[in-house]
């Protein structure tokens, strides 16, 4: 099972070139797929979700042509776009029911099992006949996590899922996440490095439409060891740092900027070496 | 701060595009609509509610189409003025601008008016259009009159401007105070609805002044102004500051500004904005309750399966869902609430004429209810078809939706028919709520199958065509707000406009030729064609419906280029195919009936008639004078063969050359689709000319026919229906109640009727103007009479067969009848001489027979219509009985009233028959307790007396001759009424006629002749003649004018030409008057005139003797008016009646006094009487003997002083 994509370009008719040119092979598992706001990953997902066109390139999954064969692809996909509402007045039970029916689970028995154990993984049973325009934002996702997972799909894509959900809730997402089969292939688009640290086995970073690094986490970290150089420094000498060295990242410890420089040696002697991190791994390819 | 947030929207607003639009689209209209009043459009004209000979500037025609384009505007208004607040709350900007240092009086007053102020300043396209429009070089000078800038200013300030005010009041309201924008939308259709009640009721004699004070738009209280006003008076009077208008418009903005003021009092900032935050904190499910994640429960998991049944199964989910979704919609259930409360409101009205309702019989309340919902439908099929296709988007669940394995085809027609099952359901409400109006009124024949068939099988396809067109129109525009513009504007050219533009119904989106419903004939000959166009419409609209899956939004890639592109790819082999299918069905149907309508039939648009009349004026005018032969004797046989659609027509004819010069040729008119078996004269003649489009053959005889000679004339001909035409076949021959007159057969001379009688027309082909009747001392004109010119008093005798299960009719005595094969066969016979016009009926009927004087007296009708045929069988009786008595003699030996198919709406009478139209008094309801016009019952005493006044006295061809015959007969048919009336009920008849005649003469297109010179108007035929006998018959009494009448009758019934006219009647009149009257018939006869005669002041005071002094000041004036109704006052002098009313037994104030005919000749008047008994009312002529446009206030109540 692996879902290939190869050399996907796309451009919107206002000029912006949002895939260039991309390739890539996504295994079983958790797959991440980091980048920036703006960086591709929405059309991307999207275009896997066959709710979007490409202009040039394929996508194969298990043989099936994802540009063409959409509702081979939608048959067999769970879907958590990066935001969604529901219709007005409707219990959560109830459209789960309504999904889980158009997604052929025809059998009303099956069907109230499928709902009820989805209601009960995600934690919402207890709120199943309360109005979904209601609930709160973790909540309201995990109702997304909870239709995605209709129907055994062996694909299945969430976009930025915790984006602007709060600590405890995000780690209730990614518990729910990791629960996810591991013979199907889950891809999950974020900005966010630990989403990816905590759950994938696989990650790609992307940028301005282009793949920047595809691998194993655990490797890419690996493969900055004992290159990460870390140093508080005055905030009037960053710019002077950010010339001379190859800073990373800079952010703020006790109102002083803490920096981190990749470089092979010690640029100099204030410099402390520091294990690198996924963050580390993120930031120096994008940077 | 006020004039902050003031500035700010007049900023907001001026930056806007849409401001600019609507501006345009408001100047557009206007402009268009001067522009078509002033000719500029060939063809096109505007129906504004009255007629007349009015100019397309006339303030009128300003004042009404200003109003009119503010009900159009309520759409407008809603846009601007009902958006500001709400505007703050969609784009979620109210938090912020709550926080500013604003009263609340500001916020909402400035944003009210800011916005209010640039609605007035977009209507000023509506009095700018049209002045501009009015200015236009190519407009028709005969109907540009003066210009002046009040009439453009007028109607702004009293109508745009408080229009503007009160509804944008009242959408500011809705939408501040619901937060819904959608509210706007339903305020708007309650706005029109009211409206539409309100203009309805109008037709109602009684609640006129309340319809007209509840008219949101102000326009009912103009037409109630104006309703009596001559041309003459439209094109130069500027609306009055009537009472009536003024309290409209002031109980509009008082209402506005009530509204405002609740506004005002129950908006308040904290709640804008704490409501939601309130609904949050309701709505938000607490996390604390849950459990911590239950890790130990496995997934459930079942494999999917796709196959037919799931997708069956899912189409019936969604369809359900969407169709329980409009049908709990609040909204939806407000449209359909006001669908039926606009019907309750007007279903007093049903089939109303001469202000008596019919029978709620079922076609009728079909007919009703569809025309009052159409409207709504259409609203709630374009609203809605918004809301499915959106439906997903609107929720943003649109990318979860459009990622599931369902397929567009699925999603679209799940969608479509959950609409389609909406439309269902409408139909069943307007199916009982027409039961109910039924058991209202007391009708219990609901006849099912009527509802059924008219509803689901006849109105609903249409329905279902609009909403295929709605979708493809919606799918494919892809903006929710910019495609309900686009369907409505769809409609609005396919309903107004494509009609006159194609003609053909080919062209015109789910059109079908007429398929009306009688109860006679059913839905008749048309099921067939109307299958046929519904057929080749579907097929378009599935072709649309095709389309609209190509091009169906899935995803989020929505650029037209991706969506062409998608669509390609969208083109698969099934629906390749299905598209070839529908289109070549589309195109096989469409070819099939333009076979049936253009070739088999004959199809010609109004251009080609146009040409067709003018060419055939142009070439055979010149034979306008040919003398031809006339007809002495006629046999026919007519064949009815009802269920075939066809007649055989068989003709032996006598002609004789009445002129003293020979005859040589003739012209021989023969409707050219009639198929000529034989055609033989017994003289050598040949065919000189066979002018088979122009309906005409030139005939010449050799020898040609001597003065005084005679020849015989016969033909064989068959008339058959084959297919079906465009306009909805011949309504003539019909499978039950076929109708045919003198029209169908052959006849002779030039056709002054085919000429072209538009006057712009006339005027743009270069043809002279009309000339309307020739005058009376025309002598060639008085050689014909006005019936018929092909022959004078005829022999006439026919058979008539027809199928076995109806019966055949004609005039005449009986004289044989017998079946041969399966047809009936009937032979009648005429023993005496009669005009050459005849009919022949075929159908089945119901009989009701009576006698008078061993005549017998019959009533022919279809089964269920009885409820007025005791009335006219009476009224026929007591028409034999005084008329022979008072008149002379009737001629026939028997008078028989035949009902006959709706599809004309007329009574007519030949010798000893009438046919009754269906729709004319047989299922009139007539209560007569209340009703005073039992118009069944005056019809068949109108139709009665025309046995005696055409059929033994026919006039000249001249002006005036109808007085001689529609007069009289209204006058005799008066006379029977009168004997069963009551005075307070004869006063309300008159008044009824009054009125009539008053609102019929304010839409005469070219000019009032006096009742002498009568030109065949309606208003005086009907209306001006039984007020001016009536009067008549006062002075000179009824014994008088009936010997006056025989005396009449004595001399000239049966004559031969010449033929007598109008003024040999009143010759006759003038015998029996005495020489101080005879100035009447100056004023009744010779003049149009008018009387302004009222009571100024009545009071009395007891006197000393138990007796009562009472003191009248009244005033009374006179004019003449001219022929388009320019008055000229002259002074009065008259006798005008003088009455004052005491309590009669049961206490109304109807028992008279004292009645005395009294001398006026001053404007102003007093009068002293005394009387025995307390006075109640006083005044002059109550009895109607005056023509006077204000009647009320002739009598009025008696005030008592005191010493």
């Amino acid at each position: 099972m692996e879902l290939i994509i190869k050399n996907l370009s796309k451009t919107y008719t206002n000029g912006v070139q949002a895939l260039k040119n991309l390739s890539l092979e996504i295994p079983k598992g958790m797959f991440g797929l980091l980048g920036p706001n703006g960086a591709g990953k929405s059309t991307l997902m999207r275009t896997i979700a066959t709710l979007q066109e490409a202009d040039n390139g394929a996508i194969d999954f298990n043989g099936i042509n994802v540009l063409t064969q959409k509702q081979d692809v939608r048959k067999i996909l769970g879907y958590l776009p990066q935001q969604f509402g529901v219709y007005p007045k409707i219990s959560a039970q109830t459209l789960l029911d309504h999904f889980a029916a158009l997604k052929g689970i025809s059998n009303k028995k099956d069907r109230k099992e499928v709902v009820e154990s989805l209601l009960h993984k995600t934690n919402l049973y207890e709120s199943r006949s309360k109005n979904i325009g209601g609930f709160s934002g973790g909540m309201k996702q995990r109702f997304g996590i909870a239709q995605a997972l209709i129907g055994s799909p062996q694909l299945i894509i969430v976009d930025e899922p915790t984006s602007g959900l709060d600590p405890t809730e995000r780690n209730r997402f990614h518990d729910l996440l990791s629960e996810i089969g591991e013979n199907i292939i889950v891809i999950l688009s974020t900005h966010i490095v630990e989403d990816v640290s905590d759950l994938c086995s696989n990650m790609a970073i992307i940028n301005r439409g282009e793949l920047k690094l595809a691998g194993k986490p655990s490797q890419l970290i690996d493969n900055l060891n004992g290159k990460i150089w870390e140093k508080r420094i005055e905030k009037s000498s960053i710019q002077d740092y950010k010339t001379k060295h190859n800073v990373i990242s800079s952010r703020l410890f006790a109102g002083k900027p803490l920096i981190k420089v990749l470089t092979d040696k010690i640029p100099d002697s204030e410099f402390a070496s520091v294990a690198p991190n996924l963050e580390d791994v993120y930031f120096s390819t994008i940077n | 701060m006020f004039l902050q947030i003031f500035i700010f929207e007049l900023r907001y607003r001026l930056k806007r595009p849409a401001t600019y639009i609507y501006w345009a689209i408001l100047f557009l209209m206007a402009f268009l609509s001067i522009n078509i009043l002033g000719g500029a459009i060939d063809g096109m004209n505007i129906n504004m509610g009255y007629s007349g000979n009015v100019m397309a500037n006339a303030p009128i025609n300003v004042y009404v189409i200003t109003t009119f384009l503010t009900i159009f505007g309520i759409l407008i208004i809603s846009a601007i003025v009902g958006n500001p607040v709400y505007r703050d709350f969609e784009h979620e900007t109210h938090g912020l601008f709550f926080t500013y240092p604003i009263t609340k009086a500001d916020y909402l007053f400035g944003r009210y008016l800011g916005s209010a102020a640039i609605c007035i300043l977009v209507f000023t396209a509506v009095s700018l259009g049209l002045y501009i429009g009015s200015l236009m070089p190519w407009l028709d000078p005969e109907k540009i009159g003066a210009n002046k800038f009040i009439y453009y200013i007028q109607p702004f300030f009293i109508n745009i401007i408080p229009n503007i005010l009160v509804f944008g009041a009242i959408f500011f309201s809705l939408a501040s105070l619901t937060r819904k924008i959608l509210a706007n939308y339903v305020g708007a259709v309650f706005l029109f609805v009211i409206y539409g009640v309100t203009s309805s009721l109008l037709l109602g004699i009684e609640n006129k002044t309340l319809a007209a004070i509840l008219d949101p738009i102000g326009m009912t209280p103009l037409y109630e102004i104006i309703k009596y006003w001559t041309p003459a008076e439209k094109n130069a009077l500027t609306i009055p500051l009537d009472g009536l208008l003024i309290a409209n418009r002031l109980v509009w903005l008082l209402l506005g500004g009530l509204t405002l003021f609740f506004t005002y009092k129950r908006f308040s900032f904290g709640q804008f904005t704490k409501e939601i935050s309130l609904k949050r904190l309701k709505k938000t499910v607490s996390n604390s309750t849950e459990n911590v994640q239950n890790s130990n429960i496995a997934f459930y998991f079942t494999e999917p399966i796709f196959n037919k049944q799931t997708n069956f199964r899912n189409w019936l989910r969604i369809t359900k869902i969407e169709f329980l979704n409009i049908l709990a919609n609040r909204y939806f259930i407000a449209i359909l609430f006001a669908g039926i409360a606009f019907l309750f409101s007007t279903n007093i009205n049903i089939g109303s004429l001469y202000d008596t309702n019919t029978y709620p019989v079922t076609y009728q309340v079909i007919e009703l209810l569809n025309s009052q919902f159409f409207m709504f439908i259409l609203i709630i099929i374009t609203f809605f078809t918004g809301e499915l296709i959106w439906r997903e988007r609107g929720s943003k669940l649109n990318e979860i939706f459009d990622a599931l394995p369902l397929k567009n085809s699925l999603t679209l027609t799940a969608k479509f028919s959950a609409l389609v099952f909406i439309e269902f359901f409408i139909m069943f409400v307007i199916l009982l709520t027409g039961i109910v109006i039924q058991i209202n009124s007391g009708y219990y024949n609901f006849e099912l199958d009527v509802y059924f068939k008219s509803l689901f099988l006849i109105l609903l396809p249409n329905y279902i065509l609009y909403t295929m067109l709605a979708f493809f129109i919606h799918v494919l525009v892809n903006n929710k707000f910019f495609a309900h513009a686009v369907v409505v504007i769809f409609f609005l050219f396919n309903f107004m406009m494509a009609p006159s533009l194609f003609e053909h119904n080919l062209f015109i989106f789910g059109a079908n030729s007429s398929i009306p419903y009688s109860d006679m004939n059913g839905f008749g000959n048309q099921v067939f064609s109307y299958t046929m166009f519904k057929l080749y419409w579907f097929a378009f609209a599935i072709i649309l419906m095709l389309l609209a899956n190509l091009f169906f939004v899935r995803g989020t890639d929505t650029s037209m280029k991706t969506r062409l592109a998608i669509a390609k790819k969208r083109i698969n082999k099934p629906m390749a195919i299905s598209i070839a299918s529908a289109l070549i069905v589309f195109v096989f149907m469409g070819a099939y009936i333009f076979y049936n309508t253009n070739v088999l039939n004959e199809y010609t648009t109004r251009d080609q008639d146009i040409e067709q009349q003018y060419k055939y004026e142009i070439n055979y005018k010149k034979y306008l004078d040919k003398a031809h032969p006339r007809i002495t004797d006629v046999y026919i046989e007519t064949h009815i063969f009802p269920h075939q659609l066809k007649l055989h027509l068989i003709g032996n004819y006598k002609l004789k050359n009445k002129t003293n010069r020979d005859i040589d040729t003739i012209m021989l008119n023969i409707n050219h689709t009639n198929k000529i078996n034989t055609l033989n004269f017994s003289r050598p003649f040949d065919i000189i000319s066979n002018n088979k489009k122009d309906n005409f053959k030139l005939i010449a005889f050799n020898p040609p026919i001597s003065a005084g000679d005679s020849i015989l004339f016969d033909y064989d001909m068959l008339v058959e229906s084959r297919g079906f035409s465009a306009l909805g076949g011949n309504s003539r021959i019909l499978t039950n109640g076929t109708f045919i007159d003198s029209h169908m057969f052959p006849g002779f001379g030039y056709e002054k009727g085919n000429e072209i009688v538009d006057r712009k027309k006339r005027k743009e082909l270069k043809l002279p103007p009309t000339t309307g009747m020739p005058e009376m001392n025309d002598s060639a004109a008085l050689m014909n009479n006005y019936v018929n010119s092909d022959g004078d008093w005829i022999h006439y005798e026919a058979i008539v067969s027809t199928s076995s299960d109806q019966i055949g009719i004609t005039s005449g005595d009986l004289v044989k009848e017998w079946k041969e094969g399966d047809r009936n066969y009937y032979h009648y016979k005429m023993d005496q001489k009669v005009l050459n016009f005849f009919a022949f009926i075929s159908a089945k009927y119901e009989v009701k027979k009576d006698k008078w004087n061993d005549i017998p007296v019959e009533v022919y009708y279809q089964k269920g219509h009885e409820y007025n045929v005791d009335y006219m069988l009476k009224a026929m009786k007591m028409s034999l009985e005084y008329y022979s008595k008072n008149l002379s003699p009737y001629q026939f030996n028997q008078l028989r009233i035949f009902e006959f198919p709706r599809f004309s709406s007329f009574v007519q009478a030949f010798p000893g028959m009438i046919p009754f139209s269906e729709g004319f008094g047989f299922i009139a309801k007539i209560d007569t307790e209340m009703d005073a016009y039992n118009y069944p019952f005056f019809i068949a005493a109108h139709e009665t007396a025309h046995q005696w006044w055409a059929h033994q006295v026919v006039g000249a061809g001249v002006k005036g001759a109808t007085t001689t015959t529609e007069m009289l007969a209204q006058y005799s048919a008066l006379m029977v009424v009168k004997q069963d009336l009551t005075k307070p009920k004869m006063i309300r008849l008159l008044n009824f006629f009054l009125n009539d005649y008053l609102q019929g003469r304010s839409t005469e297109k070219d000019k009032e002749s006096t009742m002498l010179l009568n030109e065949n108007q309606r208003y005086l035929n009907y209306d001006k003649s039984i007020l001016v006998m009536n009067t008549l018959a006062n002075f000179i009494g009824e014994d008088s004018i009936n010997s006056a009448l025989a005396s009449y009758i004595k001399h000239v019934a049966y004559q031969e030409p010449p033929y007598t006219t109008s003024a040999e009647l009143i010759d006759h009149f003038k015998q029996v008057t005495p020489d101080s009257l005879l100035y009447l018939y100056t004023d009744l006869f010779e003049k149009i005139t008018f009387y302004s005669n009222r009571t100024d002041k009545a009071e009395y005071k007891k006197l000393d003797n138990g007796k009562y002094e009472l003191n009248l000041s009244i005033e009374a004036k006179k004019f003449y008016a001219d022929s388009i109704g320019n008055e000229e006052q002259t002074p009065v002098d008259e006798w005008i009646d003088v009455v004052v009313f005491a309590e009669d037994a049961e206490g109304k104030p109807e028992e008279e006094i004292y009645c005395k005919k009294h001398k006026i000749n001053q404007e102003k008047t007093h009068i002293s009487i005394i009387v025995d008994r307390k006075p109640i009312k006083a005044g002059v002529d109550p009895y109607y003997l005056y023509i006077d446009k204000i009647m009320v206030d002739n009598v009025i109540n008696v005030i008592e002083i005191e010493e």
